[in-house]
């Protein structure tokens, strides 16, 4: 058993808001994440896979095939982008780190153990895994 | 009290990434530009995990002299400013990083006696990073 991560890095703005919610309740459970224009970070997303070593090849996974999912899936769908107006996955939750839009398994056909994402300065130190 | 501790080394090597079994197509189609006959190199960062028991009297897992010395001689200076094809090690096994670090964490748990070897990993570049512990799975 082996594992590979593999880094990327995207920028994105977003907000925290649940319409369920009074504009009180907001501003108090998301704070300054509320801001209705929104806010921006830079993201560092990592993501690990594990297998055993191809004796053919020497490797866990093909990297190329892992780096054009993770710039498909995730860099391409979110870089520079406001993630509540532009990606239809947050339309109707709210995009904080801890949602995982992301379906590398299917394509690569291992485990992914986890998905780290950083927000780079603000919270360097609350990733969601 | 068992207590982990990290420590992180470097050296600079080249590699080609190809199989003599395969035809050249297979090899570029597989490797892509790893395969370039000339080689290429990285700036490898290996961060070695030992564990053991914190010693009463020094307060410390191992020491950390005998691990950097250890390491220094067994991995270090053995491939530091190397080609890690032209190694024994390397002539049936293609050098890719993740051959590179079972090939490390065998070569320390074989003989490093202080501590006992938890886990290598390896940051091939900036973006990219492996991690074997003997086959054992890892928490992420």
């Amino acid at each position: 058993m082996i594992y590979l991560t593999r880094r990327v890095e995207f920028s994105a703005s977003h907000y925290y808001h649940n319409p369920e919610f009074s504009a009180e309740e907001n501003r108090r459970i998301f704070g300054k994440c509320n801001n209705p224009h929104g806010h921006g970070h830079n993201y560092i997303l990592e993501v690990t896979v594990k297998g055993e070593i191809d004796s053919r090849s020497g490797f866990v996974i093909d990297l190329k095939q892992l780096k054009e999912i993770m710039n498909r899936e995730v860099v391409d769908a979110l870089d520079h982008r406001h993630l509540n107006k532009e990606v239809p996955e947050f339309a109707r939750q709210i995009p904080t780190s801890e949602r995982r839009n992301c379906i590398a398994y299917a394509y690569t056909r291992r485990p992914i153990c986890s998905w780290i994402f950083t927000e780079k300065h603000e919270s360097a130190f609350d990733a969601a895994v | 009290m068992k207590a982990h501790l990290t420590r992180r080394y470097r050296f600079s090597a080249s590699h080609r990434l190809h199989n003599q079994s395969m035809s050249p197509e297979e090899n570029l189609a597989t490797y892509g530009k790893c395969n370039n006959p000339y080689g290429h190199g990285h700036n490898y960062i290996v961060e070695v995990t030992v564990s053991g028991h914190v010693d009463s009297s020094t307060g410390m897992v191992c020491n950390l002299v005998d691990l950097d010395g250890f390491v220094k001689e067994q991995i270090v200076d053995r491939y530091d400013h190397t080609n890690l094809n032209m190694m024994d090690e390397f002539q049936k096994l293609v050098p890719t990083t993740e051959n590179l670090c079972v090939e490390i964490f065998d070569r320390l748990q074989k003989s490093f006696r202080p501590a006992k070897v938890e886990r290598v990993r390896i940051e091939e570049t900036m973006m990219n990073s492996f991690e074997y512990a003997g086959g054992r799975e890892l928490a992420h």
